[in-house]
């Protein structure tokens, strides 16, 4: 049993309508605009991702095939890899972009919703292309709400495993009957979100054309913003606040609104995850503000209080907008964003990261292995909230984590070729793993990627890719095992 | 929990008395040397400690009682915390006015073969420093080991004590009787240190030099008296008699077991050893690499003479260093820090997270890809032609999953210091894997740089590294005192 290749190849001209249609709107606000220079640029791409997409479309037909799981993981990874060097044409056409390798590491960095950049001069640039920048993170966001329910679920990845076997009650199993109307929900959620934050944004002041913007990154956790100083740039608290509160939304497992829905907000906050989802990020941001007003980084409570609630909700949710210069904080505060960068936001989230929920389960396995010194003899079952997790999903888990930990060395390594000091290195690597956007010292919230060489901006964005396909989708590809299955 | 009050106090007169002998030979050197403060005050404590051990041993019954299977932590625990008391003592009353903190510092980093230093080495009385060396290679088999070694009233249970505080998955019996299997340790230990020592006269070093540093590198502590990397004594000949016995000295002593009864054989197909070495190996070459194309570090036989010495130091976790590693390329500090996270062998003087299970965990994470493509294989993971058991499999995942939780948490501790991150997280990871030395400011070992509360916490680190956790988290563990309390 092989891969099939006419489901991948009817999919990938699915791929391409979509790219093919979304790019309508960046060549709209080209229109609007009046920058007529990004106008071939954009149509040099859209015409040649529909033709192909319909062609693809109409004579591969339907009914005959049936998708199998080994087909699900060249789907996807194809999908994102193909998205992310279609979506980096529209950057080299016009000229924004030089070279080529750095418009595909600035459009995956898009479709991953991680958020880095290697753009020196954001606000030099038009605004139809920073437009489909950020519409990327959108795209993004929404392809990563088909990852979870389409292809994670048949495909056993521990996300939406833990997702369904594990969140509070049967209510939870299954949301409605048919897969299509799961996701058609989902989506709305998603849209809905979008419309509501714009909306926000606008009546505090922003420009419809920030707004929609910085919606679709906060939407999409991603961080693309059209300012050099990102969300810096708006001094206004209200709009700070809002892009927080919308962040941490976008981080919560998006299964927990239908159960806010469907049994209201007590059921909701019995969730486990969220529960230390929210109080990771209130005691972070509580300690980072006591240090930061205790050795005078800032004189000003209110403005301290938002920035450190700001500052820890986006890398928590791995957004990656910055009000803040964190680099320059005692260390620490920069200790406790770290931190919050190993954890990663909710599972079934648009975040990336290690996900709360295996942080949870790791810790309730230190936890059990330190009470089996102690009594060796003892039974004890790992328990998130009431249900119990099985000994293969918690064995999975681990799994899972010594992987991200052997990827983070592994692409340490090759980066380190660049002879950057090693936090440099290190934070770069775990910023693109985790779809994150800033890390520490040269790659900080005020600095841009731009330096590394072609070789590191290559690896960096298929660490991306690889992270946004929490690992094993992406790793799965290299195995041998997978291609023949026959092969012991 | 009732303690065992019989097995603790035995145990302790036990290391009382060894601890009194050993001061023995730094009040020869101190009379040698005129130093009459710190002769006296060895010469005080020596009697008191053989005076207490005796009386402690005469009076406790020849009876085994039962030791269960927490409570053996808890001997260990209590044997080095006694242990690094005594140890303070020397240093408190050698009348240089050392600080409490600092004596403390000294006797922890001197006892978990740490190597970190506070009090420059050029200002320790002589008597001082080889009491710092001896108390290196007295802690490096370990202490309990040697008790464990000349009582044999302990019987069947001495093993438990000895699984405790012998670092690796498990303690392996060369012999029928625990206690002939510490004395085999022993003795291998004593002959190995004898050749060095008699490879060393012939250098440059003063015989005491000499005796010191072997006895450290034994040990795999450290250098002393050649600290802050200055080359004064070190040619080739001296450095490679240093990496090789650091190697030996980190290597799996049932190997040298198996060389004395000939079972050749064996040795050669143990993969720990061959993967510690292909490490050691490819470490070198590839920092050789590194050194030459960087440019800067003269020939290429001196760059390979300084990468394998480097390489083996930070390996075996030795730590100490031949030239300014600041300046060394990144690619040959990120090499090292692995070094330094993977360690040496099991059961051996050595630290940090240990080749064997470094082994296990890549079996595991390539067994996690294959059970993705096929899930319902049956796939044990082989090591040695034997599989690995499900509790040891879970015990390593375990491990390594506190290792890092209590590499994250102590970094955020130790921000408090306000160093900069790169030093905070080499002074973290150099405490707990005992390697003693790092990056960033702690370069040579030098700690001095923290406060008080710094150096006690680096000290708790340090023998929670030595213990391999275990034993102090249990502390805090409920059921641990109360196992009669159910807790989930």
């Amino acid at each position: 049993m092989t891969v099939n290749y006419k489901v991948v190849l009817r999919i990938m001209g699915i791929l391409l309508l979509v790219l093919g249609f979304s790019l309508i709107p960046s060549l709209v606000v080209a229109l609007i605009y009046k920058e007529y220079n990004c106008v071939p640029a954009f149509l040099y791409v859209i015409i040649p991702c529909l033709v192909p997409g319909f062609i693809i479309a109409k004579n591969v037909n339907r009914s005959m095939l049936k998708m199998k799981i080994r087909d699900g993981y060249l789907v996807v990874a194809m999908s994102w890899i193909v998205a992310s060097f279609i979506g980096a044409l529209p950057f080299y056409f016009s000229g924004s972009i030089p070279s080529l390798v750095e418009s595909f590491f600035e459009s995956a960095s898009g479709f991953t919703t991680t958020g880095s950049t290697l753009i020196p001069d954001v606000e030099a640039l038009p605004r139809s292309i920073l437009f489909w920048r950020s519409f990327t993170h959108w795209l993004g966001g929404m392809g990563v709400i088909v990852l979870i329910m389409a292809l994670f679920s048949s495909l056993g990845v521990s996300g939406q495993l833990i997702a369904s076997a594990e969140t509070p009650g049967p209510t939870m199993d299954k949301l409605t009957p048919k897969f299509s109307d799961t996701a058609y929900n989902l989506y709305r959620i998603y849209i809905v979100f979008t419309a509501v934050e714009t909306i926000l944004l606008c009546l505090g002041g922003m420009s419809l054309y920030d707004s929609l913007v910085h919606s679709f990154g906060t939407a999409g956790t991603g961080g693309f913003s059209t300012y050099n100083n990102s969300i810096a740039h708006f001094s206004s608290p209200y709009l700070q606040w809002v892009i927080f509160i919308f962040m941490v939304l976008c981080g919560i497992n998006f299964n927990l609104f239908f159960v806010l829905k469907r049994r209201g907000l007590k059921e909701m906050l019995k969730d486990n995850e969220l529960r230390f989802y929210l109080t990771l990020i209130g005691a972070t941001a509580c300690l980072i503000y006591m240090d930061l007003m205790l050795t005078d980084t800032y004189t000003d409570p209110s403005a301290c209080l938002r920035d450190s609630f700001f500052q820890v909700g986006s890398i928590i949710t791995t957004t990656g907008y910055a009000t803040a210069d964190f680099d320059i904080w005692p260390t620490f505060a920069k200790m406790l964003i770290f931190l919050v960068m190993l954890t990663g936001a909710c599972s079934s989230s648009t975040g990336g990261g290690v996900k709360i929920i295996r942080v949870l389960v790791c810790l309730k396995l230190i936890k059990r292995g330190i009470s089996l010194k102690i009594h060796p003899n003892r039974v004890v079952p790992i328990r998130i909230g009431e249900k119990e997790i099985s000994q293969e999903v918690a064995t999975g888990i681990a799994n899972f984590v010594f992987l991200y930990v052997f990827t983070v060395f592994l692409g340490s390594l090759l980066i380190s070729f660049n002879g950057y000091d090693l936090v440099t290195t290190i934070t770069s690597v775990m910023t693109c793993l985790g779809n994150i956007g800033p890390g520490f010292n040269l790659v900080g919230p005020t600095c841009n990627f731009h330096f590394l060489s072609g070789f590191s901006k290559a690896v960096l964005s298929l660490l991306m890719i690889a992270g946004r396909l929490e690992l094993f989708t992406f790793l799965m590809l290299f195995s041998p095992h997978y291609w023949n299955s026959n092969r012991v | 929990m009732r303690l065992n009050y019989r097995v603790i106090r035995h145990t302790i007169s036990i290391i009382l008395l060894i601890i009194g002998i050993a001061m023995f030979f730094p009040i020869v050197c101190a009379v040698y040397h005129d130093e009459t403060v710190p002769a006296q005050g060895f010469f005080f404590s020596s009697l008191c400690c053989v005076g207490l051990g005796a009386l402690g041993i005469r009076f406790s019954r020849y009876k085994t009682t039962k030791i269960k299977a927490g409570e053996s932590y808890l001997i260990a625990f209590i044997g080095w915390i006694s242990v690094s008391i005594i140890g303070t003592v020397p240093y408190l009353l050698s009348g240089c006015g050392y600080s409490l903190s600092d004596s403390i510092f000294e006797s922890v980093s001197g006892w978990t073969t740490t190597g970190a230093w506070v009090i420059p080495f050029e200002t320790l009385p002589i008597s001082v420093v080889l009491w710092k060396s001896i108390t290196n290679w007295l802690g490096g088999m370990g202490l309990l080991l040697l008790a464990i070694s000349f009582f044999p009233v302990l019987g069947a249970e001495g093993q438990k004590i000895a699984t405790a505080e012998m670092p690796g998955t498990a303690f392996e019996k060369l012999a029928s009787r625990t206690s002939q299997t510490a004395i085999i340790s022993y003795v291998i230990y004593i002959v190995m240190t004898a050749l060095e020592f008699l490879l060393l006269l012939p250098t440059n070093l003063t015989p005491l030099e000499a005796l010191t540093n072997t006895l450290s590198t034994i040990s795999t502590a450290g250098l002393l008296n050649v600290n802050n990397c200055i080359n004064l004594h070190m040619n080739t000949y001296t450095k490679l008699i240093f990496a090789i016995f650091s190697i030996v000295g980190s290597v799996n002593f049932v190997m040298y077991f198996y060389i004395c009864t000939g079972k050749w054989r064996k040795v050669f197909r143990n993969t720990e050893l061959r993967v510690f070495l292909g490490f050691i190996l490819v470490g070198s070459i590839v920092i050789t690499g590194s050194l030459y194309f960087s440019g800067g570090h003269g020939s290429l036989l001196h760059c390979a003479e300084d990468a394998f010495t480097q390489t083996v130091a930070y390996s075996a976790t030795s730590g100490f260093e031949v030239d300014n590693l600041n300046l060394w390329p990144s690619l040959a500090k990120f090499i090292l820090m692995t070094l330094i996270i993977c360690g040496g062998c099991g059961n051996s003087t050595s630290g940090s997270i240990k080749i064997i299970r470094v082994v296990i965990f890549f079996k595991l994470i390539r067994r996690g890809v294959y059970k993705r493509i096929h899930p319902r294989a049956i796939k044990p993971v082989m090591l040695d032609n034997h599989p690995v058991s499900t509790t040891t499999a879970s015990n390593v995942t375990v491990f390594i999953l506190l290792y890092f939780a209590v590499f994250v948490f102590a970094s955020i501790v130790m921000s408090l210091e306000n160093q900069d991150m790169e030093t905070t997280f080499f002074t973290v990871l150099a405490c707990i894997s005992n390697n003693g030395t790092g990056f960033g400011k702690i370069i040579g070992g030098d700690f001095s740089m923290f406060s008080p509360f710094g150096r006690f916490f680096s000290a708790i680190l340090m023998l929670g590294g030595r213990l391999e956790f275990y034993s102090i988290i249990m502390l805090f563990s409920p059921s641990f005192w109360n196992s009669d309390r159910v807790r989930s």
